[in-house]
């Protein structure tokens, strides 16, 4: 088996190098992104950037960034909770969240919470709506998120110091570090999130009790340029947490959830004559700690680390064709409660072609297959083409097969998992147009999916729950993104907008799935006059079924939140912000969950430093 | 309290009347309140959602009543995971895991007496002997004892191992120390005697327990066989018959003097003296990729199973003849995981 392995390992990884030919290099960017894909094998498929300084106007976590700033709908049990989400009506195992072009999602549970990613250690965040499996692998159904750590080498020394403080004793500090010269470049964070949590209830007796959670997280990147053609980066990031979870019922026993997650991932990338080469080496650890019951010592626990190695080579036929090939395997450790001790191991390749038939008309094609030792999975593909009719218009069209696989827990949970399970799988197809015109911008999608062999934990005729193939659900739906700045005299004024239209439909009973929201909108806009800046976000969710056969009685219904933030630079050199933001400024009662409430107006005061 | 019982006496036996016209030989007591003379069905709701409630159907099927709980209590939730129900005289024990109280209410009225939180630790079962209540508890591997009357805390019994159903016999009670297929035994606890304890090993994969004519019948099944358990309550040693080929039985309930059970989507029954397994079923229910026997009771002739419809949607309880035929089918509420005759 061993050797078996290693043979796998060495082909694997070692093979693509004899390829490579001896041509002129090609210089090394000034940035350097550590997800190569995202930025150059995407064209065909909306990608909506998040830049640091709206992360910064956002809460911390990554639901809040998300929920007001882009179409993708969030399950929260509450403020800090659990949370999932809902993108072009899929599931919450159907979104996949990729750390710096690795796909982060729980082995355990197949999704990320996306209430412990703390957004502010990353310098941008991307949303990439559609299919993505081919380069992204499982749970790139709906979309990905792209969490990313870019490296400039450019001589730059700064410092951040952020702080938040308000209600509930909610806190939120960071300190980042950037440094770099031509040759070297880093950038360091802390981040610490910690709050009661115990919001009093709109329009009820109570408060939200035993709510409270903090995290901490270090993230680091570090760039070294050997020589002109190669260049080695060091990715790290540590997430350690704690939330007890808020109860639903006076009397319920308290409980608490502890994370403690690692990802580590260093690369090494080469240029050789028309190709660059990187060679990729990750770490991924992730691991659980849950009290059912926070007066007594006992907790069940689990982890999963697992080892990815990834060689991503790109060849230049000619300027105007470029063929990227990737290689990958993947080895998984399981070892907890429920799961026993339990091991996977998958090797993948992945082919990418993209072509430049005129100045004005791209194509992308891809392909990729993995062999697994516990499931068999299908031949996934993309087909993109992307035309640019005027200077302002756009046409892009994709279509693509995705797939999620079933997770630790689906396949190995001690008398209930299943180790007949197919992974799930996904067709889909879309067309984005793009208008660009002065100042303004709109991107308008509509696209359609249908997804099968849907994994869900049911209860069986053995006195058992158990993960079964079951539901198929078709979806359509359509989305418009809306853009537009304009500066004049020291005044600047920004506007975006996202809208999106779902319908998906479970195929059994053609009713609406629950939890999908057939409207979603949100809205910002911000004014800045010389050191002044305010900002207004607004939160539109429709409602939504929480039955599969639609009964009305059980509807959860729409919400307005909004939120307004001021603030004022003291300094004319560098940045000492003070402000303040009051989130649902209305005072809107809402819950995205049943009996989940979520808080009313409160006020953050904040301070920014920059140096 | 007791005016507001007989006017809804008043009101039920009505409500009765009304709508079962032709059916007057069956009643020989006139109701006490609007859910006597018929079958509690218990929701027991979304774990972590309090969605759980009670249903209510009368004994001939007439009558059917959604969110009895919350029709008469507006002022309250029921709470999350109804997990199960007990009577003690005019009272019924509502046993809710997930909100961690035991919820007292009239059993024929279903208004709100109390609610009992003191010491609870993941409640699972509850069975009342000699005034008292006893309620066992998952998360602390105990039973914890309350007055059946006035509701106060009395003491805790410490089990030690998986504490689940509860029954009484003999002045003894009997807990089966085993849930979704794990746990071999039954712990004996007798009262009378400074709650001192002994343990009868049973069969892996013990799942049912219940009372019938002062013996004790403990159904197991696991991959290998099945195994039913008759404990004598006199000298607390158990005898047994067994399959090897009718496998994971699970689901007894006796009624009458037949025993019935289920393995998959059959239904089967044999005699309470049997001493073999009856392997051919009575009847079959539909075949659904999640559990279309999440609850099984047998009442006076007339089965009633639940089919959980996913936990997605209210859940379809069917009540047909012990040959399978069908003689009412209802939309209940979400999860409906068992019944209670209430006569």
């Amino acid at each position: 088996m061993a050797t078996k392995n290693f043979l796998l390992f060495s082909i694997v990884l070692f093979g693509q190098f004899l390829l490579a030919q001896n041509k002129p290099a090609i210089p090394l960017n000034e940035v350097v992104v550590s997800d190569s894909q995202l930025k150059n094998f995407s064209s065909s498929q909306s990608v909506q950037n998040l830049n640091d300084s709206i992360i910064s106007k956002n809460q911390p976590s990554l639901t809040s960034l998300l929920n007001y700033n882009t179409v993708i709908y969030f399950k929260e049990n509450g403020l800090g909770m659990v949370s999932s989400p809902s993108f072009r009506g899929t599931t919450a195992q159907q979104t996949a969240v990729v750390w710096n072009g690795i796909n982060i999602n729980s082995q355990l549970l197949g999704q990320t919470d996306f209430n412990t990613v703390s957004t502010r250690g990353y310098n941008s965040i991307a949303v990439k709506a559609g299919g993505g499996s081919v380069v992204y692998g499982s749970g790139a159904i709906g979309g990905t998120i792209h969490l990313n750590n870019d490296l400039k080498f450019k001589k730059t020394f700064k410092n951040t110091v952020e702080v938040y403080y308000g209600a509930f004793n909610s806190l939120s500090a960071i300190y980042a570090i950037t440094a770099a010269a031509k040759k070297w470049s880093t950038n360091a964070s802390f981040t610490r999130n910690s709050s009661d949590n115990d919001f009093k209830f709109i329009g009820k007796e109570g408060k939200n009790t035993n709510g409270e959670f903090y995290n901490s997280s270090l993230s680091t990147a570090i760039g070294y340029k050997v020589n002109a053609n190669n260049s080695i980066k060091f990715y790290s990031e540590i997430y350690d947490g704690e939330r007890h979870f808020s109860l639903t019922s006076p009397n319920s026993v308290k409980t608490k959830y502890q994370d403690y997650n690692t990802r580590n991932l260093l690369t090494w990338s080469s240029n050789i004559g028309r190709s660059v080469s990187n060679f990729k080496l990750a770490y991924i650890t992730e691991h659980y700690k849950y009290f059912e019951d926070i007066e007594n010592e006992g907790f069940t626990s689990g982890g999963v680390k697992s080892f990815i190695a990834k060689h991503d080579f790109v060849y230049e036929f000619a300027p105007t064709i470029s063929l990227n090939t990737i290689l990958d395997y993947n080895k998984t450790d399981g070892l907890g409660s429920g799961i026993g001790n339990s091991s996977r191991q998958v090797g993948g390749v992945s082919v990418l072609l993209k072509q430049n038939l005129s100045k004005h008309w791209n194509y992308e094609l891809s392909a990729r297959k993995e062999i697994s030792d516990v499931y068999k999975s299908p031949v996934l593909f993309s087909a993109g083409s992307t035309f640019d009719f005027y200077k302002f218009y756009q046409l892009k069209f994709n279509i693509s097969r995705n797939y999620r696989v079933p997770t630790f827990n689906d396949l190995y949970w001690e008398g209930s998992g299943n180790l007949n399970l197919r992974p799930e799988n996904s067709y889909q197809a879309e067309v984005e147009n793009q208008f660009q015109y002065k100042d303004f911008r709109l991107t308008a999608a509509v696209y359609t999916s249908k997804i099968d062999d849907m994994i869900r934990w049911l209860p069986t005729n053995s006195g058992n729950w158990s993960p079964v193939n079951t539901d198929k659900v078709s979806i359509y739906g359509a989305e418009a993104l809306l853009g537009w700045n304009k500066s004049f005299n020291g005044h600047a004024f920004d506007f975006s907008s996202t809208y999106s239209y779902t319908v998906s439909l479970d195929d059994k009973n053609n009713k609406q799935l629950f939890y999908v929201p057939y409207h979603k909108l949100t809205a910002s806009a911000s004014y800045s006059y010389k050191r002044f800046n305010a900002y207004y976000q607004f939160l539109f969710t429709g409602e939504v079924f929480t039955t599969s056969d639609n009964d009305p009685k059980y509807i959860l219904s729409d919400y307005n939140v909004s939120n307004l933030g001021l603030d004022y630079n003291f300094s004319k050199k560098d940045v000492i912000k003070i402000g303040f933001k009051v989130a649902n400024l209305w005072n809107e009662k809402y819950e995205s969950l049943p009996s989940r409430m979520m808080p009313g107006r409160n006020l953050t005061l904040y301070l920014n430093l920059n140096f | 309290m007791k005016l507001n019982n007989v006017f809804f006496g008043i009101f039920a036996s009505a409500l009765l009347l009304a709508s079962c016209s032709n059916d007057d030989s069956n009643e020989k007591d006139s109701p006490l309140g609007a859910y006597d003379n018929g079958v509690i069905i218990l929701n027991e709701g979304n774990f972590g959602t309090p969605n759980a409630s009670v249903s209510y159907i009368s004994n001939d099927l007439t009558v059917f009543m959604q969110d009895v709980f919350g029709t008469e209590n507006s002022a309250k939730v029921l709470g999350d995971v109804a997990q199960s129900l007990s009577f003690f005289e005019d009272k019924a024990f509502i046993v809710m895991n997930n909100s961690n109280t035991v919820e007292v209410v009239n059993r024929y009225t279903f208004k709100s007496i109390a609610s009992i939180t003191e010491n609870l630790k993941k409640p699972r079962y509850s069975v009342a002997l000699n005034g008292k209540l006893y309620v066992t508890n998952s998360s602390s591997k105990a039973v914890t004892v309350y007055d059946a009357k006035t509701f106060a805390y009395v003491e805790t019994i410490a089990i030690g191992k998986t504490t689940e159903k509860i029954v009484t016999a003999n002045g003894k009670l009997y807990v089966m120390n085993g849930a979704y297929g794990s746990g071999n035994a039954v712990t004996v606890v007798n009262p009378q005697s400074n709650n001192a304890m002994s343990i009868i090993t049973v069969e892996s994969g013990v799942n049912s327990i219940e009372e019938k004519n002062g013996s004790v019948y403990v159904l197991c099944g696991n991959t290998t066989k099945s195994r039913l358990f008759k404990i004598n309550t006199t000298t607390d040693t158990a005898t047994s018959i067994e399959s090897a080929t009718l496998t994971k039985a699970l689901n007894m309930d006796i009624d009458g003097d037949k025993i019935y059970y289920t393995k998959g989507t059959g239904v089967y029954a044999m005699a309470l003296n049997a001493t073999t397994f009856s392997e051919t079923p009575l009847f079959s229910v539909a075949d659904n990729s999640w559990s279309t026997l999440y609850g099984f009771n047998v009442i006076d002739g007339k089965v009633y199973t639940a089919d959980a419809n996913g936990f997605t949607a209210a859940g379809i309880v069917k009540i047909s003849t012990t040959t399978g035929a069908e003689l009412k089918t209802v939309a209940a509420g979400m999860g409906p995981n068992s019944f209670y005759s209430n006569n």
